[in-house]
């Protein structure tokens, strides 16, 4: 029982951070059809960001936290406005954003390196006190990491609801005609979808490097395959969809390590069982979770 | 510098860049011919390299028979990613496609006591106890071409020079192969599904059979690909399989225009000096960096490379522009 | 049923979620003649349609195509038992040539098997013969001059031409035409009617047409029936149909909403 419940609280760790990853690049695929590779070093770079201010500089570490995820947001700005925006006005195919938003992945990774060097780094949170619930071990950093990353699912389901920016969103990424045809601004509604996907996914990095402990420059793209599996899980494109997913998918990988299932999965297997999930639902219900779009062929 | 001036180096480069050629023509027939956008292309290498390997080194099987079944492996691979993925639209098939290579790394890196796992293929357990190389039964084969070589040739033959040889010619075979199926009513109905998959089965054509048929065509090639990577390096890592390496195929094939088997060769030359050549950028403001980092900003080239090339000129040295504008 | 019906469809029904879009819909084609069905928006007509050429699969009833039960088959192997359909709006194939377009249609065309790469003889004289054979549909419908242009460049006109050309090439015994008046300029609608007469008598045919506006339909029709709400509410002689009460009310009722 013990087992159970430290499991189902690491899955809900994971969980939260996957969910939140997954919201920004399913809104971005929603609004642009764009599946941003990139997603997963722009994780990494918020967590290094984060760490040479807080560790390096002496910042303090929630400051530190907000300057990272600004600068994610703003790189991902500037991103839209040197390239994917020439790429949509040349009516470029899903290939070419494909190939261009890997190539930016790649990019970044190499840019982490050469910055920050090759070394794991860690932040300065206390990895080591624990609490005790029901028999299982809670680390602080993981109480900490699901408390806020609740908090911002919490404010990002509602500003998705109920903003005007988020109502845009939703109406364009259903029928992007019809939304522009209704007054949208569309370019306002790109930069908010950048903003929020940056600012997102920065965060998502931090709360990953906190629960890890130390991280290395491959931390995001380990972690982009599962953020996927989520997202196509609660159908691409949809922000509530991927936050289900998310959290579905951080239980599931936590879980199957579980040594009731034939002695569980070994932990090294945790990406390998996200994406047979993935296989697995992509086979019964290729649409995702909450899918209602009927297959092509 | 001194590399630079090497002919043994550029042989070495010419070596990588027939690899590359070959296994970037399977890409060529999934994407060009069929449309599919396979991101996990180097999962098929590693499955055939791999198998080389495991099977000379644990099972004591004949080179020869291990390379032919290593392409089976890569068939069988490819068959498993189609049966399961073939139907999705594009971009999940894209997707799920990189995850099973993904897959396929993550298994090779972890099952320690068959494929030695993070060490590499020099851990993999010897049927006798001792170390074996695999590719032992090889380099008698490449001595012999050497010795009817050099007489003509002269000093510049090498290993790799005879390396190089037999992958081109293979290369060049496959070249021909590929460039004769795409004369045929199979290639014409894989670009009919290309654009449209409803009217060639309203037209009596099992659409999905076809795309099948195409995965599996180009996992042989990867697979023979593969074949020639466990050759010409001897020991593999689960690390040379990384995703970055079906990158660089599509690179070649973007480079080459993405419809036209002749220039596959072309964009992995073009691939094989950019990403040789960039080790020579001994100028500044490369020399502020150290070597290693200027590794990195090897790969910040070519990614920079093809993202130029995507935004200026998609359709690559011969492609046409509307072959890939015109994308659904 | 008679013998003599090409296309036998026997209370078929099809929901998506809670709305029936096809509801136990009947209806049968005699060998060798035109039957249309007609219908307003939503009436159900293109998702028959789509039942019928295995694009969709029915919830339950019977589609029985030369006497082969169909309704469970694939589309592939429909149009293999002799079933060709088109799309609305003339898919054409826009980076394949006129000609190569209606090759494609070719039924066992050795050459789309793989292996036989092994054998280019064979592939060789199929290819020629087809080409033929291609050459010649192309000149039943005036579009010859363009046989080796991409289907692309052709008008809308020409792609519709084209479409009926690669139907034939498949050796159908019925033809499926979807909304083939749908878009097209009055002169077009002229022609193509008269295309369709002549590959009619050439070929001995069956059509079953889906269309929107019955006018258009009634002189080239030997039989129509009339669609309202996923259900066949009358069928008979076009004449016949316009002293129909319910379709008066169901179909040219709806049609004065509509304009």
């Amino acid at each position: 029982m013990a087992d159970f419940i430290q499991l189902l609280f690491n899955g809900l760790v994971t969980g939260s951070i996957l969910a939140i990853a997954a919201v920004g690049v399913s809104i971005v695929y929603g609004v642009l059809k764009l599946v941003n590779f990139a997603a997963g070093d722009f994780l990494t770079l918020g967590a290094f960001v984060t760490v040479f201010l807080s560790v390096d500089r002496h910042v303090p570490f929630v400051v530190a936290i907000f300057v990272a995820m600004l600068t994610i947001a703003a790189i991902s700005v500037a991103l839209e406005f040197t390239i994917w925006r020439g790429l949509r006005k040349s009516k470029a195919g899903t290939l070419s954003l494909f190939l261009v938003a890997t190539g930016v992945s790649l990019i970044v990774r190499q840019l982490i390196l050469i910055i920050f060097g090759v070394g794991s780094r860690k932040f300065n949170v206390d990895q080591v006190k624990t609490y005790q619930f029901l028999g299982a071990q809670i680390a602080q950093a993981q109480l900490v990491v699901l408390i806020f990353a609740s908090a911002t699912i919490i404010g990002l389901g509602l500003l998705i609801a109920k903003s005007p920016i988020g109502k845009g969103m939703r109406a364009f990424s259903d029928n992007p005609s019809l939304a522009s045809v209704a007054g949208v601004n569309v370019d306002r509604i790109i930069l908010a979808t950048w903003l929020i996907s940056g600012l997102l996914t920065g965060l998502a990095g931090v709360f990953q490097g906190m629960v890890q402990g130390s991280f290395e420059s491959t931390m995001g793209w380990m972690l982009l395959l599962p953020i996927f599996a989520a997202v196509v899980l609660g159908t691409i494109g949809d922000a509530y969809g991927a936050l289900l997913g998310g959290f579905v998918l951080g239980l599931v990988m936590e879980l199957s390590t579980w040594s009731i299932f034939f002695g569980g999965v070994p932990s090294s297997y945790k990406p390998v069982v996200a994406f047979a999930t993935l296989a697995l639902v992509l086979l019964v219900k290729p649409e995702g979770l909450l899918g209602y779009k009927a297959r092509s062929i | 510098m001194e590399a630079f001036l090497q002919p043994g180096f550029w042989v070495f480069v010419l070596v990588m860049a027939g690899i590359y050629c070959i296994f970037a023509l399977g890409l060529q027939v999934q994407y060009g011919l069929g449309g599919m956008m396979n991101f996990g292309h180097v999962g098929m290498m590693a499955l055939s390299a791999y198998s080389v390997a495991i099977l000379v080194i644990t099972y004591g099987w004949n080179l020869y028979l291990a390379a032919f079944a290593g392409v089976v492996v890569a068939a069988f691979g490819g068959a498993l990613l189609g049966l399961t993925t073939i139907r999705l639209r594009g971009d999940y098939f894209a997707i799920v496609s990189i995850a099973f290579s993904e897959i396929v790394r993550y298994v090779i890196q972890n099952s320690d006591n068959f494929t030695g796992g993070t060490r590499g293929s020099l851990a993999i357990p010897s049927k006798t106890g001792a170390f074996t190389s695999y590719t032992k039964t090889f380099e008698p084969v490449l001595t012999k071409v050497q010795d009817l070589l050099s007489p003509i040739l002269g000093d510049v033959v090498n290993r790799d020079f005879a390396m190089l040889l037999i992958v081109w010619i293979v290369a060049g075979l496959l070249l021909l192969f590929v460039s004769r199926t795409q004369m045929t009513s199979w290639a014409r109905v894989l670009r009919a599904t290309r654009e449209d998959d409803h009217v060639p089965s309203a037209l009596g054509k099992n659409v999905f059979m076809f795309r099948l048929q195409a995965l599996i065509f180009g996992s042989v090639i990867a697979g023979i690909a593969g074949v020639f990577w466990s050759l010409q390096f001897s020991i593999l890592a689960p690390e040379d399989f990384q995703t970055i390496v079906t990158f660089y195929a599509w690179m070649i094939l973007i480079m080459g225009g993405a419809t036209r088997v002749k220039g596959v060769p072309v964009g992995a030359l073009f691939f094989g000096f950019l990403y040789a050549g960039t080790r020579f950028f001994e100028f500044p403001p490369f020399t502020w960096f150290s070597s290693s980092e200027r590794a990195y900003l090897r790969v910040i080239i070519i990614g920079l490379v093809l993202i130029i090339l995507m935004i200026k000129r998609p359709q690559g040295v011969f492609g046409k522009r509307e072959e890939m504008v015109l994308e659904q | 049923m008679s013998t003599n019906n090409i296309l036998e469809v026997e209370n078929v029904s099809i929901a998506f979620g809670g709305l029936k879009a096809v509801n136990g819909a009947s209806l049968t084609v005699e060998r060798g003649t035109i039957t249309s069905v007609i219908g307003p928006n939503g009436a159900g007509k293109t998702t028959l349609f789509n039942l019928v050429s295995g694009s969709l699969t029915a919830d339950s009833g019977s589609i029985k195509l030369d006497g082969t039960s169909i309704e469970k088959l694939k589309p592939h192997q429909i149009a293999h038992l002799g079933l060709i359909r088109t799309f609305q709006g003339a898919k054409i194939i826009k980076r394949l040539s006129v000609l190569e377009n209606i090759v494609l249609a070719g039924q066992n065309n050795p050459g789309e098997k793989l292996w036989r790469i092994m054998t280019p003889k064979v592939r060789r004289d199929y290819e020629e013969a087809a080409k033929e054979k291609a050459y010649g549909l192309l000149k039943e419908v005036g579009l010859e001059s363009l046989s080796d242009s991409f289907a692309g460049i052709l008008s809308g006109g020409q792609r519709k031409l084209l479409d009926l050309s690669r139907c034939l090439m498949a050796d159908p015994k019925i033809m499926l035409l979807d909304e083939p008046f749908a878009g097209v300029n009055p002169a077009l609608v002229e022609r193509l009617l008269t295309v369709l007469n002549t590959i009619r008598a050439k070929h001995s045919l069956s059509f079953l047409l889906v269309e929107h506006d019955l006018e258009t339909v009634m002189n080239i029709s030997d039989k129509v029936v009339v669609m309202a709400q996923g259900q066949v509410i009358a069928s008979g002689l076009p004449g016949s149909i316009y002293d129909n009460d319910v379709v008066v009310d169901a179909y040219l009722g709806s049609r004065k909403r509509n304009s």
